[in-house]
């Protein structure tokens, strides 16, 4: 009992330390690294033809919040794919020159590959996350498709690139050599150009932003440090949030069964207090030998617990640090997180085993030591009313009279099965909420086409709008193509000075083609109506119906909110305009990405092949989203987490039951001894115990599904909420779910069989004379 | 082998272990026969009751035999043990052991739904022998509202339930006033006359007195010599009775 109780602890303090070490761990990573490369906190990216370099960094120099300003690094945008050992690598990638500037501003930190202090001609430097998800080694070439054709680059080196290591910024950056750009992209096509600005304090981000909106008509893309911290931190606070909340759980049910153990020992030493109240202990005295005992427990137990949640944070930064291009993150949460879970977890332990010894320290020595034990109550609602009608078997009918004699231990029982199998219930769909992304991309915030193809403008003899859309629309294998169009506008305060850059989509055609979906209201139809992300909508307290200012292609503009939509590619960022607005304020204005459903039961990946075939380099096909994430690692991330939390509280809930079997068994002794006097054989006696665990966890099990199903989503909702998913895409795998059920029962039953043993060899007298 | 219903042949029940070993019950030998009704007595510690629990099976000897009818119980698994016991043993204790949160007539039923299926006939049965032994009006009430006498005739009641062939008690009226010790032997006798095996512990000359054969236990063994035959119809059986069992050191 002892044991089972010290594991609880142990567990508990396992999983609150892990939670607390991910939460603190995973920005201080980030932020280390991004000091140390001197990264920028705000990056511009503009086209020169259209913005004045030297004003903006004139302006930006001046300002009291700036500590450096970079030299402008040209840039060019390769819309992909990638060549790689003949194979095609969808990714969009942003194409860098990097300069001596470098050195002292958005330095990087080479991971793997020769120390230089930039990338040779011919050379290129990825991004460790790139190279790790497509097992591009130093030394390999890749082939990166331009206007001229496929430029052929070595891969010198992998390095840490602060503000794309989440993976989750798109498109991607990739380092060159200075003055490599115009060897394969034509002078004419080199107008972009990156600008970084470093401040003292990160958190003036905005206010400085916006005092620059002011001063300057700007329309070029801004990425500031809080986008960048949060897409890296995004799924890792999502993952760390939930441990935590559930090690909360984990740590009130160990503190349950430290308050049964004592109950126990209360009741096994019942007689032996009397005797020692007898002698002279004092009440304090006898609580004080409870509270002495569990306090030592804690501090055998508690460090076992830490450790073995070392092993996890170990784990789980070290997946942080895959992600971080190998940075170290191995050290970079505090050990003062074991100490604070160390002196937490003890104290709420010691003050429990304080209150659940008052018990014993109201002892009356006189009946304690004539009677030996304390006088049992039990409820008068006792299961079944009438046995000689009740046509369960034997062991049934005394499991019942068993659990209902003792309601409050079976309730308190109960709670724990309920839990356990809610997170089990909870894990299994929230996984396959994951895995499932693709067949449920509309609640996502994404298309439902099976493939994005985006049309290349940059090449030589291309196709127009039309032109594809009549290829495409002579093949027999696809249902729908639904064309739209990135595009991007700056919210404008009352003061009509712009606050907010966003990125968002036009699509040419009804959006519901397209699958899309809205928390409120509708999708845009007309030139001057939008739809507005949830996070924006929030942001700016926009509900349908109100109108909002932009700033888009050029002009000043007036929408009518339509309605509300949660996407969680921008994080919860972001609009959809249908194409008339578009059309309006820009009549030459196409389509240039096209999401394409195919009918029922077609090879996606056969019919990519064939439109590649078909169209050549006049089309290029994005990576869909489900693949992106995979590649991220975020599913099989989310997988292991929500894998562990179910162990662990399957653990806490055998550990429980134990708890309760033992107790049950040094409670009943006697009555096992009795029935075994007149008949009961070992093995029905043995059944009458499992038969109690059994009858309560059937009785909650209907209140753990439900209560699974319904908040399960509702909780997710809350979690992630912040990176733009208000309403989780909840989807009920009910094979898994319902086989989880019978297997939870089987453990349930094993485990309290074999726990029962201890009733079943004991010698008859013996369990009479107890 | 005669009409016995239980034998020992050399029994041994030891305690403790090593140089702490001491044999409770040492090379007992007894034979009681169908119709019997047995007395056990002794003095303290000289091991009635652990006497008692090794001839229901309840306790395993250290060595020596048991047999109950033709069958022997001393190595016995403890399933073949309580198969044993549903069917022809019925036990009861000194301070009745009744289940606290079963009703009474709920602690006969759960003794009789072991042996038959045919839970309305045993419901039947044990309204029966509640009756027979006074306390039907108590069948709904539970251990704690119910005195001792009625308690222990309840006890009495759940060990006949599956009609055994055997009726073992240990010091049935040990806890219970006279009046109420008066009941629970009535129905004692009242039973034996009907012809039950009774084996009884008790340390009460009155309720030895109710027996028709006296086994006195000294020492952990019962010598041959060690046996009194009752004459319930001689007025002076009590006094030669206690003479006797003063002679064998009581």
């Amino acid at each position: 009992m002892t044991l089972l109780t010290g594991l609880s602890i142990a567990l508990a303090a396992l999983l609150f330390s892990s939670g607390l070490a991910i939460l603190q761990s995973i920005q201080k990573p980030f932020d280390k690294l991004y000091d140390k490369l001197n990264a920028s906190h705000i990056v511009m990216l503009y086209d020169v033809n259209n913005q004045n370099t030297s004003e903006f960094k004139d302006w930006f120099t001046r300002q009291p919040e700036t500590e450096r300003v970079s030299e402008g690094s040209p840039y060019f945008l390769c819309n992909g794919p990638l060549l790689y050992k003949r194979n095609k690598i969808e990714v969009m990638i942003q194409l860098t020159e990097y300069n001596n500037d470098n050195s002292m501003q958005d330095k990087l930190m080479i991971i793997e590959g020769a120390h230089k202090k930039s990338p040779e001609h011919g050379e290129i430097w990825l991004p460790k996350y790139l190279a790790n998800n497509y097992h591009i080694q130093i030394g390999d070439t890749i082939g990166i498709p331009g206007p001229g054709g496929l430029y052929q680059v070595i891969v010198s080196a992998t390095i840490a690139d602060p503000q794309y290591e989440s993976g989750m910024v798109n498109p991607t950056r990739a380092w060159i050599a200075t003055g490599e750009l115009p060897f394969f992209i034509p002078v004419t096509q080199l107008s972009n150009t990156m600008l970084g600005i470093r401040l003292k304090n990160p958190d003036s981000t905005s206010n400085l932003l916006e005092t620059f909106n002011r001063q300057f008509n700007y329309t070029g893309v801004i990425l500031t440090y809080s986008l960048f911290k949060n897409a890296y931190m995004g799924i890792y606070q999502i993952m760390g949030n939930l441990i935590l909340v559930f090690s909360i759980m984990a740590l009130l049910i160990a503190l349950f069964m430290v308050r049964s153990s004592i109950i126990r020992a209360v009741y096994d030493d019942y007689k032996l207090t009397g005797v020692y109240k007898a002698l002279g202990f004092t009440p304090k005295n006898v609580v004080s030998l409870y509270v002495i005992q569990y306090l030592l427990l804690s501090i055998l137990f508690i460090p076992v617990g830490l450790a073995g949640s070392w092993f996890i944070i170990k784990l789980l930064l070290g997946s942080i640090s895959q992600k971080l291009g190998g940075f170290e993150t191995a050290n970079s949460f505090q050990q003062s997180i074991y100490f604070i879970s160390l002196f937490v977890i003890a104290v709420l332990v010691v003050l429990t085993a304080f209150t659940g010894s008052f018990k014993a320290a109201k002892i009356n020595p006189v009946e304690a030591i004539r009677t030996g034990a304390p006088v049992k109550r039990f409820s008068k609602f006792l299961m079944p009313k009438e046995i000689s009608k009740s046509i369960f078997p034997l062991p049934v009918i005394m499991a019942l009279r068993f659990l209902s004699a003792n309601p409050r231990r079976s309730f308190s029982q109960g709670i724990i099965i309920m839990v356990t199998i809610f997170i089990i219930i909870f894990s299994i769909n929230i996984s396959s909420s994951f895995e499932n992304l693709k067949d449920n991309k509309p609640a996502w915030g994404f298309e439902n086409g099976d493939i994005q193809l985006s049309r290349r403008e940059a090449v030589v003899i291309g196709l127009n709008n039309e032109q594809l859309i009549e290829i495409l629309s002579k093949e027999k294998t696809i249902e729908h193509v639904v064309p739209f169009s990135y595009t991007s506008l700056s919210i404008l305060s009352n003061a009509d000075l712009p606050i907010l850059e966003i990125n968002g989509k036009a699509y040419a055609d009804s959006l519901s083609y397209a699958g899309l979906l809205n928390l409120k209201g509708k999708h845009p139809q007309s030139a001057n109506e939008i739809s507005l992300c949830v996070g924006t909508a929030s942001q700016f307290n926009k509900k349908p119906g109100d109108s909002i200012n932009v700033f888009i292609e050029g002009q000043k503009t007036n929408f009518l909110v339509t309605g509300i939509y949660q996407d969680v590619s921008n994080m919860g960022q972001g609009f959809r305009l249908h194409e008339n607005a578009m059309k309006k304020l820009n009549p030459i204005h196409t389509p240039a990405v096209y999401s394409i459903k195919l009918k029922k039961n077609t090879d996606v990946n056969k019919f990519k092949n064939y439109l590649l075939k078909k169209l050549g380099e006049t089309i290029s096909i994005d990576a869909s989203i489900e693949d992106r994430i995979t590649q991220m690692g975020i599913i099989s991330s989310m997988k292991t987490a929500l894998f562990a939390l179910s162990f662990f509280f399957i653990i806490i809930m055998l550990l429980t039951i134990g708890s309760d079997i033992l107790i049950s068994i040094k409670e009943n002794q006697k009555h096992f001894g009795i029935l075994k006097s007149i008949g009961w054989t070992p093995n029905q006696i043995r059944m009458s115990m499992v038969w109690k665990i059994l009858c309560i966890a059937v009785a909650v099990l209907w209140i753990a599904i439900t209560l699974g199903v319904s908040l399960s989503p509702v909780l997710m909702g809350q979690v992630t909420s912040g990176i733009g998913l208000i309403k989780f895409p909840f989807i009920i795998n009910y094979p898994e779910m319902l086989m989880s059920i019978p297997l939870t029962l089987v453990l349930i039953s094993v485990c309290s069989w074999w726990l029962s043993k201890s009733s079943a060899s004991t010698n008859p007298r013996t369990l009479i004379n107890s | 082998m005669t009409n016995f219903c239980i034998k020992t042949e050399r029994l041994v029940k030891n305690y403790g272990s090593g140089t702490f070993e001491n044999a409770i019950i040492n090379n007992v030998n007894i034979s009681i026969t169908s119709g019997e009704f047995s007395i056990i007595m002794g003095n303290s510690g000289s091991g009635k009751s652990t006497l008692l629990y090794l001839l229901s099976g309840l306790d395993s000897p250290s060595s020596g035999k048991i047999w109950i009818k033709n069958i022997p119980i001393h190595n016995r698994s403890q399933k073949d043990l309580a198969m044993l016991r549903r069917k022809m043993i019925g036990f009861v204790f000194q301070d009745n052991n009744l289940i606290p949160n079963l009703t009474i007539q709920e602690n006969i039923l759960v003794a009789g739904f072991l042996v038959s299926g045919n839970r309305k006939l045993v419901n039947q049965h044990a309204e029966n022998l509640m009756e027979e032994l006074g306390i039907l009006s108590l069948a709904k009430r539970y251990p704690s509202q119910v005195s001792g006498g009625e308690l222990q005739r309840a006890a009495i009641a759940r060990a006949l339930i599956n009609n055994p062939m055997i009726l073992l008690a240990d010091e049935p009226t040990g806890n219970l006033n006279s009046e109420a010790s008066e009941k629970v032997l009535e129905c004692f006798s009242e039973l034996n006359r009907k012809g039950q095996t009774i084996v009884m512990v008790t340390h009460d000359l009155k309720s030895a007195c109710r027996g028709s054969r006296v086994l006195f236990l000294k020492d952990g063994t019962i010598p041959d010599n060690h046996s009194y035959y009752v004459d319930k119809n001689h007025p002076g059986t009590e006094d030669e009775l206690f003479t006797w069992l003063k002679n064998m050191g009581w």
